[in-house]
């Protein structure tokens, strides 16, 4: 029996839309029928339902042997796990979003301290890094911040919120993750299920 | 858990290390123990033992850096480089410790670089295990710690996104990274299950990689391991760990049960440790 850990969510919703698209109908019937459960099982595989920052911390601990999360979720934790293929959907980007555009952002808002980071050293400017949890728009609307780091998808909230994208950076999408004992201890039934995910 | 069966554990777990020490000094082995606090010297201090330090529980005091015991082939490596080791093989059992979790090991270690020897301590461990512990193995993981360095440039090992990639199994970036057409690549685009085949098929000058990774792979085939996979994708922890590397895992177990392997430093040898 696979365990698998997902998100819950939109990217819940885009999977199932997946799993229909590959005809896997006995999984999508399952995670469809829920509503307050936590955990779904069928006859192959038990599925988590956990916040899509907790997914890699399930994989990594081994209480799922699979996981399905954003690769900026990834980006953000360094866990040791095998990120194995991408999945088509969740697509968005990273992006340093501001009233305007500057030369340099000296002060950014983010919930992504580690990319931001990296971001600004590989530009080699300075910065210094606010970390919010989230409506992370506001620190630059009220000037908190000269920008903000987040991941955009429409660029609708941000529009919303006086904002606009100025510098575009790494795309984000759905990545299949693995324990890295289950990728050997369970490489069969891991293997079949990355052969059925696999894109065409 | 009540009192008492957290006594009849407790006892249990004490009488398994006793007797794991019994079985083996009584097959020859000699036994060793050292301190769980390890002490460096700032100036001293190897690739490896920074490598560690992220790992580690450490503190400074009156100018040294100590540190608890992390993994005891990593102790003993550091032991022998120090301080003569008479023995030929040896035996040991204790706590290791990790930033958030302390584990025991029982683990047996050889100074030779005579295969049969160094196969008959596998050998001997995978009875132990089966034998006095219960314990059915079920899958067995085999790499070879040389064997990516023929195919990647040393700048493409020393590169610390390669690595990364390499040790996520994550092809996709890894392509982008060093080239769809490169043979990792090729490699990594078959199922691990298929990747040694792969290799006696399309590459053979890995030849003698994949006979040694065979006679290890036999030894545990022989002992009626259920699944023994070949992973051609091993990066050593350390950089002493140059030759066959071995996982072995129970049934619906994620975390392996025994690990270990051939190394070198100074001399060759042979280790292996339970994880309890």
């Amino acid at each position: 029996m696979i365990t698998m850990a997902l998100s819950k969510g939109r990217q819940l919703k885009d999977f199932i839309q997946y799993l229909d698209k590959k005809d896997l109908t006995n999984w999508s019937a399952a995670l469809k029928s829920i509503s307050r459960e936590l955990v779904i099982e069928t006859d192959s595989i038990r599925f988590l339902l956990v916040k899509g920052e907790d997914v890699p911390v399930y994989v990594e601990e081994g209480v799922a042997d699979l996981g399905i999360t954003g690769s900026d979720v990834l980006f953000e934790q360094n866990r040791q796990i095998n990120n194995l293929i991408d999945l088509p959907f969740g697509y968005c980007h990273f992006a340093i979003a501001a009233k305007k555009n500057q030369e340099t952002y000296p002060v950014v808002a983010t919930k992504y301290i580690n990319f931001t980071q990296n971001y600004f050293d590989s530009v080699k400017q300075p910065v210094k890094i606010i970390q919010l949890k989230g409506s992370v728009e506001l620190a630059a609307t009220i000037d908190m911040a000269d920008a903000i780091m987040d991941i955009v998808q429409t660029g609708t909230t941000l529009k919303e919120n006086g904002l606009s994208e100025q510098v575009k950076l790494d795309e984000i999408n759905a990545r299949l993750i693995s324990n890295k004992h289950a990728y050997f201890a369970k490489n069969d039934e891991i293997q079949t299920i990355i052969n059925q995910l696999r894109m065409d | 858990m009540n009192s008492t069966s957290l006594s009849k554990s407790i006892l249990h777990q004490k009488h398994q290390e006793l007797d794991f020490l019994h079985h083996f000094h009584g097959l020859g082995y000699d036994l060793i123990d050292l301190s769980a606090i390890e002490q460096f010297d700032w100036t001293k201090l190897s690739e490896d033992d920074l490598g560690l330090m992220n790992e580690r529980h450490k503190w400074q005091h009156e100018g040294f850096l100590f540190a608890l015991r992390s993994d005891w082939t990593n102790a003993i490596v550091r032991y022998r480089k120090k301080y003569q080791l008479d023995a030929e093989k040896i035996a040991y059992s204790g706590p290791v410790y990790t930033l958030n979790s302390e584990k025991h090991q029982y683990g047996l270690e050889t100074y030779t670089s005579d295969i049969d020897k160094q196969t008959k301590i596998l050998k001997q461990m995978v009875h132990y295990i089966k034998e006095h512990l219960s314990i059915t193995l079920s899958v067995a993981v085999i790499s070879h710690n040389t064997l990516l360095k023929t195919l990647l440039s040393e700048k493409e090992l020393a590169d610390e996104l390669t690595r990364k990639f390499i040790k996520e199994r994550n092809r996709d970036a890894l392509a982008i990274k060093i080239g769809e057409k490169h043979p990792v690549i090729e490699l990594m685009s078959h199922p691990a299950a298929e990747q040694a085949n792969y290799v006696k098929e399309h590459m053979p000058h890995l030849k003698r990689h994949i006979e040694e990774m065979n006679l290890w792979e036999s030894i545990l085939i022989e002992e009626n391991v259920s699944y023994v996979y070949g992973d051609m994708l091993a990066l050593p922890s350390q950089t002493y760990y140059k030759g066959i590397s071995i996982q072995l895992y129970s049934e619906d177990k994620v975390e392996p049960i025994a690990s270990g392997g051939q190394y070198s430093s100074p001399t060759n040898a042979f280790g292996i440790g339970l994880n309890i």
